[in-house]
């Protein structure tokens, strides 16, 4: 198929490229506010299903991405500290946002069950997230490991 | 850092913005934000702004106090 010409030059290419970059974040995160409030607020599986689905495709295909090309993240390192410390930030507003579903859910009856079951699915979250997390620094990693040695190997050309 | 010597080069060869942003293919914005300073051009563009200049890199792009 043939492509369609570019009519911007490089500068207008790289501010283009910024517009779109602030674009997809703010529809990452208030795809994310939406299901939250929505939910919140008792919104039904069915209403907010396409929204979910949305936003997993997203977050998914941008991990990957990444990954293939051995990104991780501009400010953060792929190492234990910085997971462990994510993935309590993760763990903690998983907490918070349960404690509200049954609270909201119960009419604020069951305060000792509602902070159990938060503390349980916040620690859960944590130990997925973290599992997650050291899967796809591995991952990442490796991958920035294959890509250096297939730059070296066109150096030896 | 403004880029003088580029400025310089076009005014020598009394080519406007937008008659050397046309040689080389791109916006007159984009020649003058890299006269500005304020854009920092790719090589290739640099090689093209050199071409259509008869200059070199050095003369165009090269900064002495950079360091």
């Amino acid at each position: 198929m043939k492509r369609m010409k570019n009519n911007l030059d490089e500068r207008q290419e790289q501010e283009l490229l910024h517009i779109e970059h602030i674009g997809v974040w703010f529809c990452f995160w208030a795809l994310l506010a939406a299901l939250v409030i929505q939910s919140l607020m008792g919104a039904p599986w069915s209403q907010i299903a396409g929204e979910w689905m949305i936003f997993m495709v997203l977050a998914l295909g941008m991990a990957v991405a990444c990954i293939r090309r051995g990104i991780w993240d501009r400010y953060l390192k792929p190492d234990l500290k910085t997971n462990v410390a994510a993935s309590a930030v993760g763990g903690l507003a998983i907490a918070v946002f349960v404690f509200g579903m049954i609270l909201r859910n119960t009419g604020g009856e069951f305060w000792g069950v509602s902070i159990v079951l938060a503390v349980g699915t916040g620690l859960f979250t944590f130990a997925l997230c973290l599992v997650l997390l050291t899967i796809f620094a591995r991952l990442t990693k490796k991958r920035q490991q294959k890509l250096d040695n297939m730059d070296c190997e066109d150096d030896d050309e | 850092m403004k880029n003088k010597a580029m400025k310089l080069a076009r005014v020598e060869m009394e080519l406007s913005q937008e008659a050397l942003a046309k040689r080389v293919g791109v916006t007159r914005q984009t020649i003058s934000m890299i006269e500005a300073g304020k854009f920092n051009p790719s090589l290739r563009l640099c090689l093209d702004i050199c071409h259509a200049l008869g200059k070199t890199l050095d003369d165009l792009f090269w900064e002495e106090d950079s360091q």
